[in-house]
């Protein structure tokens, strides 16, 4: 019986991950893909896309989501690109360049966005998801009309032929792959970017220390008890932004990390979706909206970019078209993260339910029968 | 228990430091990078002159900064892209080796670099090369950005 619970509990705690596993596994020899080529590719996407839902982590930590406002992040990433194409300084220096002009706006990006989400407690990730819209239409009037002739740009080719705002798409040639090059290994024909692999471990590292000072503790208190932590002493409001600063820098290095892996940037665009991307990658790693860690963010990269690989290649062998396939991959990836909601709500609940029968059945067991019996009498 | 070091205690005129070497070290880094990564393109010239005070090679073949080297015909042209402000071009034609360093003014995105007249000893063998935009004939109606269409979602 204990058995048989257990097994249930795991597959409802799971639920994503399998329901990923099975869908992956059940395309991958569809897909006629060779083993060699899929995990080339998987290893490619890690390096270009684990910097970014590491972001996620600490604010899920500090108990305020999952950060959709972590396109603040990425748009800070971008804007410091377009200045490292635009002094047209070149590989990895570029690629430090960008974070440095990003950093500044990144911080303030993220201590405004973690100000708003103090005023908005318990609504923080619809919050966060519509203030990147607005911040993207700050960001579309900035590019498009400030930078050319506000923003004094250098280069001809970046702007558009009117003078001012920058083209539509951008090429990054200058820092195409730099941090990728930089330390390249093949092994058994597959590329591995080294450099790339060390700044993730090194992230990781600094995630497992961060859990263990003082202000990673205060923020896995407010996780779990806001008020409690505020009697306690800790400086919530403070804390939470900080948690929000920190996830919005890491977005703006992990979309540099991104665009520099994939060579152009869609500079309208490049940012809309990355949330949603980082968001539904962590959740297919078994994460919840109150629960994140590393091994999340592995598990739910490869099998989201396993999806990716597989299913267009798939969608062409079965239904000879692989536009079917990347329905299938849009749809799935956006259930997910509907799924992941849902059952998180779910969870909520039953644990307010089970907590309330427990106190129930606690007050009975504890309350001496004579207190009992008058207030049955009362109620009589 | 005993108070900490008042050394190690945190005190404003400690955190003003810290925070003062912070960006003292942001924008020194900031610096290096923009001064040290800074890229331009070298076009490599085997052009004879107009007026023809020095003249062009049938082939050579010239390498910058010991990088792969680059065949060149006459009249001919070829770029190479650099990083930083001092350079070396190394060629070899006709059987001799020439040789020059130079740097390269920080402003300047594109420099040709005339060989004929390196190997004629005529300074400078190079000059910022500023091409002249053509003057269209009609204005053409740049397509806007496009703000719908997002890219598939993990790229």
């Amino acid at each position: 019986m204990i058995k048989k619970t257990s097994i249930r509990r795991f597959f409802a705690d799971n639920v994503v991950v399998i329901i990923f596993l099975v869908l992956t596994a059940a395309a991958t020899p569809v897909s006629g893909l060779s083993a060699g080529y899929i995990v080339q590719e998987i290893l490619t996407r890690i390096g270009r896309n684990s910097f970014l839902v590491f972001s996620l982590i600490l604010p899920v930590m500090a108990g305020m989501g999952l950060n959709f406002g972590m396109v603040l992040g990425a748009m800070a990433g971008e804007i410091g690109l377009i200045f490292a194409v635009d002094w047209n300084i070149i590989g990895v220096p570029g690629l430090i360049f960008a974070n440095l002009v990003g950093l500044p706006i990144a911080i303030f990006l993220g201590w405004l966005c973690g100000e708003v989400l103090n005023r908005a407690r318990g609504r923080e990730m619809v919050t966060g998801f519509i203030l990147g819209f607005f911040m993207d239409g700050i960001y579309q009037f900035v590019v498009l009309y400030l930078m050319g002739s506000v923003i004094p740009m250098r280069s001809a080719a970046i702007t558009l032929s009117r003078g001012y705002g920058i083209r539509n798409t951008l090429n990054l040639d200058s820092v195409r792959q730099s941090l990728d090059d930089l330390l390249m290994v093949k092994l058994f024909g597959i590329n591995l970017p080294i450099a790339t692999y060390l700044i993730i471990i090194l992230l990781c590292v600094f995630i497992i220390w961060f859990r263990k000072t003082k202000l990673g503790q205060d923020m896995r208190a407010i996780g779990q008890d806001q008020i409690v932590s505020n009697a306690s002493g800790i400086p919530v409001a403070r804390t939470r932004v900080i948690a929000i600063i920190i996830s919005t820098i890491l977005a703006m290095v992990g979309q540099i990390i991104f665009l520099q892996n994939m060579g152009n940037m869609a500079t309208y665009n490049a940012h809309r979706q990355t949330g949603f991307f980082a968001v539904a990658a962590i959740l297919v790693g078994g994460a919840s909206v109150t629960k994140a860690t590393i091994p999340n963010v592995f598990i739910g990269v490869v099998l989201l970019h396993l999806m990716y690989i597989v299913m267009p290649r798939a969608g062409a062998q079965l239904f000879g078209s692989a536009q079917i396939g990347e329905y299938f991959r849009d749809a799935f990836s956006y259930g997910a993260i509907a799924l992941a909601l849902v059952l998180h709500a779910w969870r909520k609940m039953r644990g307010v339910e089970i907590d309330r029968a427990g106190l129930r059945q606690g007050v009975a067991s504890a309350a001496p029968l004579e207190a009992i019996e008058p207030i049955k009498e009362d109620t009589l | 228990m005993s108070a900490p070091l008042p050394a190690l205690r945190s005190t404003p005129k400690r955190r003003l430091i810290v925070r003062g070497l912070l960006v003292a070290a942001y924008l020194t880094l900031a610096l290096i990078v923009f001064i040290f990564g800074r890229g331009h393109t070298l076009l490599l010239d085997n052009k004879t002159a107009a007026d023809g005070s020095y003249t062009g090679f049938r082939t050579l073949s010239v390498s910058v900064n010991g990088g792969a080297p680059l065949q060149l015909a006459l009249r001919e042209r070829d770029k190479a892209l650099v990083v930083g402000q001092r350079h070396t071009v190394r060629f070899e034609a006709n059987g001799q080796v020439y040789e020059a360093s130079f740097k390269l003014p920080f402003g300047e995105d594109i420099i040709l670099v005339s060989l004929p007249k390196l190997a004629a000893g005529v300074e400078p063998f190079w000059e910022p090369f500023r091409s002249e935009p053509i003057p269209r004939a009609a204005p053409v109606e740049e397509e806007l950005p496009s703000l719908d269409n997002p890219p598939p979602i993990g790229g």
